[in-house]
């Protein structure tokens, strides 16, 4: 349980709300001080939560699994891009412990005086939970359910007032569809490995928070003066205007002018140039109303779209990476991009991720062309790669109805139920979908995703500039250096030849400390912190005197205790593996492109991503033969407490 | 004298100007208790107005990352 002590550090509430839905009642606990300097906040803290509360091999919908919600050190503050929240749920696409990551409602959790919230138990019939400041109220919800995001969001908000931010679920989490997700706001979206699912579990419809307590730094001038330090920086990016003007699509479309994408279940390659025409920027400003911003963040890269003509005229809808809507009109062909807004503006509504679900279907698809599954299995309906198929069976997922009903169960579920070799096309690592084509650019983010203990599918990712193929070492170096990652390391990471699963290990510390502070991944506000400036803010906000080397300490306990949390779940080597078909198969014909190092000069065999897979696990101090870390690791980050499950 | 203008269609409601006209007044970042309120609607900023306590500082312009406000010299709006 959380342990009962005083609270002393600046920045943070001090306190820990802890709900009971089948009592309808609630406890405000004291979080315990110590457990700040160790895990550093939010998604640190997280994870030793998760260790004390969700029991091993928990079904992630029984009534006793519990929400684990925290709020980042620096949420509240004008540490730029400072928003994020994260939640650590038992999840039932993944059947991992995992966390997932989200903005906005964060501030206002914070400023009602709490740090995390936890979730319990099962309401009688439907509520929605509202937070204001220290009154916790238990409201009925039974007019909400079944309606939409959109107009559950909207309805709250005309009850409550817009100053509240609301976690809200669709009639997919109601129906238990494994990775229903939420959306804050309508916009944000968090938790697609089925956090959705597991509020419907609870009979939670909604959490609505405000408060105005306030955020305190430690020493309040320091911590303004490193802030604008870094607002300055990011102010003064020459490429922040076309950010705010492009948001996720500054990067997408250079993938799209690069190579183009995968398309066909990861197979073919959509036609050079032709996303970018069909989908990109220039699409982009003509349904582009507005820019919205996460609280604290001077990039704006989310948006308010709206449809000006055409079928769907009149569709207004905000969305957090409008990259999201041209990626489904490649992956269904859409040929317009309108469709694309339609789809995802639908799939905000029912309360599932798009990229997921088109994912799910797009598998589908290659299954029934394959003959692998027929019309004895999709309730007679023919399965094609369009806009109506998409349609049709994305609403009987949401439903759970028919062949819907099998989907609904995400990628292990979907290959559980129709075997006959299905799992060999699936393109799946730890039953989440991969973001990266390991063979368009083998950089950290797609080694990261063999590793990463949660699934396939990221959320405290490796980025680094390896996103982008062929980046020079020095650029490489650069970033390292920036991290924090000492001279001597860096050097072995490109000794005798760059090796991705290195710099893979030792960002991904980095990247923990980013995430327990809160901080936003997207590059513009990325590249603008460093471990050095971390290192500042912290000590500002809590007083604790800690410097570069503490915060990477902190970082690798929290890598660690993560995957800890899944070594006690059964995880194992066995699992850090990629997809049979990237091995065998290359993207596309014509190129054809294989699997190869990042600098592409020689192809990759199972046996070589082994031997990354290995390496990776030697220089975190793992067991290279078991993928667990060593007794001694965990002795010496101070996580005794994983050894009492040691397998 | 100078003066804030306001440009309501600029703001993205990042709220970094109320972050930092409580942290100016209070010491502290509390959305609530800022002098310049951030009207929002599901989709976008409605209106931005000011509370009699403002003073035309003009913290919140000098941290506007978009240009929804700007100081300038004259009355205030």
């Amino acid at each position: 349980m959380v342990r009962k002590i005083s609270f002393k550090y600046g920045g943070f509430a001090g306190n820990v709300l802890d709900i009971n839905l089948s009592k309808e009642n609630f406890e405000i606990i004291p979080l315990e001080p110590d457990l700040i300097p160790k895990y550093l906040g939010g998604f640190g803290i997280n994870q030793i939560l998760a260790l004390d509360l969700i029991k091993p091999h928990a079904n992630p919908f029984d009534e006793k699994t519990p929400i684990i919600l925290g709020v980042g050190a620096c949420v509240g503050t004008v540490a730029p891009g400072s928003s994020k929240i994260f939640v650590t749920t038992k999840s039932p696409m993944y059947r991992t412990v995992q966390t997932a990551a989200g903005s906005s409602f964060g501030y206002l959790l914070k400023n009602a005086g709490f740090d995390h919230l936890l979730i319990k138990g099962k309401a009688k019939s439907p509520i929605y939970l509202k937070i204001t400041n220290s009154q916790i109220e238990f409201l009925d919800a039974n007019f909400l359910w079944g309606k939409g995001i959109n107009e559950t969001t909207d309805k709250l908000w005309d009850l409550n007032g817009k100053d509240y931010s609301i976690i809200t679920i669709g009639p997919a989490g109601e129906n238990l569809v494994k990775f229903a997700f939420t959306l804050v706001d309508k916009i944000g979206t968090l938790g697609k490995g089925g956090l959705g699912a597991i509020m419907g579990s609870k009979n939670l419809k909604a959490i609505a928070a405000f408060g105005n307590k306030g955020v305190r730094p430690s020493d309040p001038d320091q911590f303004k003066k490193n802030a604008n330090t870094i607002l300055k920086g990011i102010l003064g990016y020459p490429q922040r205007a076309r950010w705010t003007e492009q948001g996720t699509l500054y990067s997408w479309e250079s993938f799209a002018d690069m190579i183009t994408l995968p398309i066909n279940n990861w197979s073919k390659l959509y036609p050079m140039g032709k996303a970018a025409k069909l989908y990109g920027v220039k699409k982009y400003k003509k349904v582009k109303r507005n820019p919205l911003a996460c609280p604290s963040c001077p990039i704006g890269c989310k948006s308010t779209l709206e449809i000006k003509d055409g079928e769907y005229e009149g569709l207004i809808t905000s969305t957090s990476s409008y990259a999201t809507a041209a990626l489904v009109s490649t992956r269904l062909d859409l040929q317009d991009h309108r469709k694309g807004v339609y789809c995802i503006d639908l799939m905000d509504d029912y309360g599932i991720d798009a990229l997921a679900i088109v994912g799910l279907i797009d598998f589908a698809v290659d299954l029934y062309e394959k003959g692998i599954i027929n019309d004895d299995d999709t309730d007679g309906e023919v399965l094609q790669r369009d806009f109506k198929t998409f349609l049709d069976l994305s609403k009987k997922i949401k439903d759970r109805k028919g062949f819907g009903n099998v989907i609904a169960d995400g990628w292990l579920g979907m290959i559980e139920q129709i075997k006959r070799g299905a799992e060999n096309y699936a393109i799946q690592i730890k039953g989440g979908e991969i973001i990266f084509d390991p063979r368009f650019v083998f950089g950290t983010e797609a080694f990261e995703q063999i590793v990463n203990p949660r699934s396939g599918a990221h959320v405290v990712p490796a980025l680094s500039p390896t996103i982008v193929p062929n980046r020079s070492p020095d650029k490489l170096k650069k970033h390292l250096k920036r991290a924090g990652i000492k001279k001597e390391v860096i050097s072995e990471i490109f000794t005798p030849e760059f090796n991705v699963a290195k710099y893979t290990r030792y960002i991904e510390d980095y990247y923990a400390v980013m995430s327990a502070f809160g901080i936003c991944f997207r590059h513009p506000i990325a590249m603008h912190y460093n471990i050095n400036n971390l290192a500042s803010l912290y000590r500002s906000l809590t007083g604790i005197d800690y410097n570069q080397e503490d915060l990477l300490i902190a970082g690798e306990r929290i890598t660690n205790l993560q995957k800890m949390l899944n070594v006690r779940e059964g995880f194992s080597k066995k699992d850090d593996i990629l997809p049979e078909r990237i091995y065998s198969e290359p993207l596309g014909e014509k190129p054809a492109i294989y699997l190869m190092d990042y600098y592409r000069t020689k192809k990759l065999t199972k046996q070589d991503v082994m031997k990354l897979v290995e390496d990776y696990y030697r220089e975190r101090g793992w067991d290279p033969s078991t993928g667990i870390p060593t007794r001694e690791k965990l002795k010496a980050l101070e996580l005794e407490e994983c050894l009492s499950f040691y397998p | 004298m100078k003066k804030i203008e306001l440009q309501v269609k600029k703001c993205t409601g990042c709220l970094v100007c109320q972050f930092q006209c409580s942290f100016q007044y209070h010491k502290e970042f509390n959305p609530s208790k800022a002098r310049i309120k951030i009207e929002q609607s599901p989709y976008d900023v409605r209106s931005i107005s000011f509370t009699s306590e403002c003073t035309n500082c003009g913290t919140c312009a000098q941290f506007c990352a978009y240009g929804a406000l700007q100081l300038i010299s004259g009355e205030k709006n």
